[in-house]
């Protein structure tokens, strides 16, 4: 009986590896889809506003050379310290804090053209890393809010200084509850108030 | 049997399984596939070898049962070996089915056959011999998804990957030795 028993477990066993064996070489066989390349997995972790504060000219130069090793994860302040913590885990390293140099980072903020003091000479639109401006010469320009990434490259070359950084309008995803704020003072014992 | 020892051999035996894996692209895919597959390739030598070893015992050879164990053991893992090689050998060896580590594994997962007092209770034997392959599957498949969830853990960057395995190897090895004592 338990040879039997033995004799069946033996079989069933047997069965269970060849199943096994069959479909680990069907799944061999097809070309395995392999990870797209560091410097593109990189990429899509930094926030894309081009802005250049890393040193780089934009936020693709700035994956390849933290690709090869060139550039150390902390220089992008739009990512903020987020978006640090992520390159740390793709590139294994530890998190590094932002450098006593670099920018603080701010709150995305959007490009807004004063359409009375705007010349329409086209430097901004020049600057424009990610083409949000549109205008021709001597006709007044205008920013495609949903498109500015609030980079502050267009600020510089505008000779009327007709640009100024707004807050960007909170979306239904990150809109919070304007809580009223209030100042607390201390209030020295024995003070009147 | 001193399971107390045994159990958390097993547990080393399956990280050698697992540390001997190849470490590229398609390890990660079929690290799961593997680690079953040598759990059953296992299965199949214990209950081989168990087999044999009724048998062998029942035609009174005269020599010490430990003895007749390895060396069916041996047998069994080489016999299984050589028909990985006729019949499937590509899938065989992409799942890491060689004949040095299917010998070590029959060898040391088969290790109470031979300490049985008598392979009389043939049941005993068969118990005996499903419960660690069953044990050591659990195991590998165990260490084989070990990596993607240590992956997932914010540990810091020198902790990261073998010294992380190695960890919890040791834990692993420290309950079943605890198990074990307790089984003894």
């Amino acid at each position: 009986m338990t040879l039997v028993l033995r004799l069946l477990l033996l079989l069933l066993a047997i069965w269970l590896l060849g199943k096994i064996l069959r479909s680990s070489a069907q799944k061999l066989r097809p070309a395995t889809t392999s990870l797209p390349p560091l410097a593109d997995r990189i990429d899509a972790l930094l926030p894309q506003t081009q802005c250049g504060q890393c040193g780089h000219a934009g936020c693709q130069p700035y994956a390849q050379a933290l690709a090869r090793g060139e550039d150390s994860i902390n220089r992008c302040p739009p990512g903020g310290e987020d978006g640090i913590r992520k390159l740390a885990a793709l590139l294994h390293t530890d998190y590094l804090p932002f450098a006593a140099d670099a920018p603080p980072p701010k709150p995305k903020a959007v490009a807004l053209i004063d359409e009375a003091t705007c010349i329409g000479c086209t430097l901004c639109i020049q600057a424009c890393p990610v083409d949000a401006i549109l205008g021709s010469a001597k006709q007044m320009h205008t920013v495609l809010a949903d498109e500015c990434t609030g980079c502050e490259l267009c600020l510089a070359p505008c000779p009327v200084d007709c640009i100024s950084m707004r807050p960007a309008t909170s979306q239904p995803a990150d809109w919070r509850w304007g809580y009223p704020v209030i100042a607390i003072k201390a209030i020295k014992p024995g003070s009147s108030t | 049997m001193n399971f107390g020892l045994y159990l958390p051999l097993l547990a080393g035996l399956a990280l050698c399984n697992h540390c001997r894996r190849p470490d590229d692209s398609q390890a990660a895919t079929l690290a799961l596939p593997a680690a079953m597959a040598m759990g059953l390739a296992t299965a199949i030598m214990l209950l081989l070898g168990g087999g044999l070893l009724t048998l062998a015992d029942s035609a009174r050879l005269g020599l010490p049962l430990p003895l007749i164990a390895i060396v069916l053991q041996t047998a069994s893992a080489l016999l299984l070996a050589g028909a990985l090689q006729r019949l499937a050998a590509g899938e065989a060896a992409q799942l890491g089915l060689g004949w040095p580590i299917l010998l070590l594994n029959s060898l040391v997962a088969g290790l109470p056959l031979s300490c049985l007092p008598s392979v009389s209770s043939t049941m005993a034997s068969l118990f005996t011999g499903l419960l660690s392959a069953a044990l050591f599957t659990l195991l590998l498949a165990q260490f084989a998804t070990l990596p993607a969830r240590l992956q997932r853990c914010a540990l810091p960057a020198w902790l990261r990957g073998r010294p992380a395995l190695l960890l919890c190897a040791l834990i692993i090895a420290l309950a079943l030795h605890g198990l074990g004592a307790r089984l003894s």
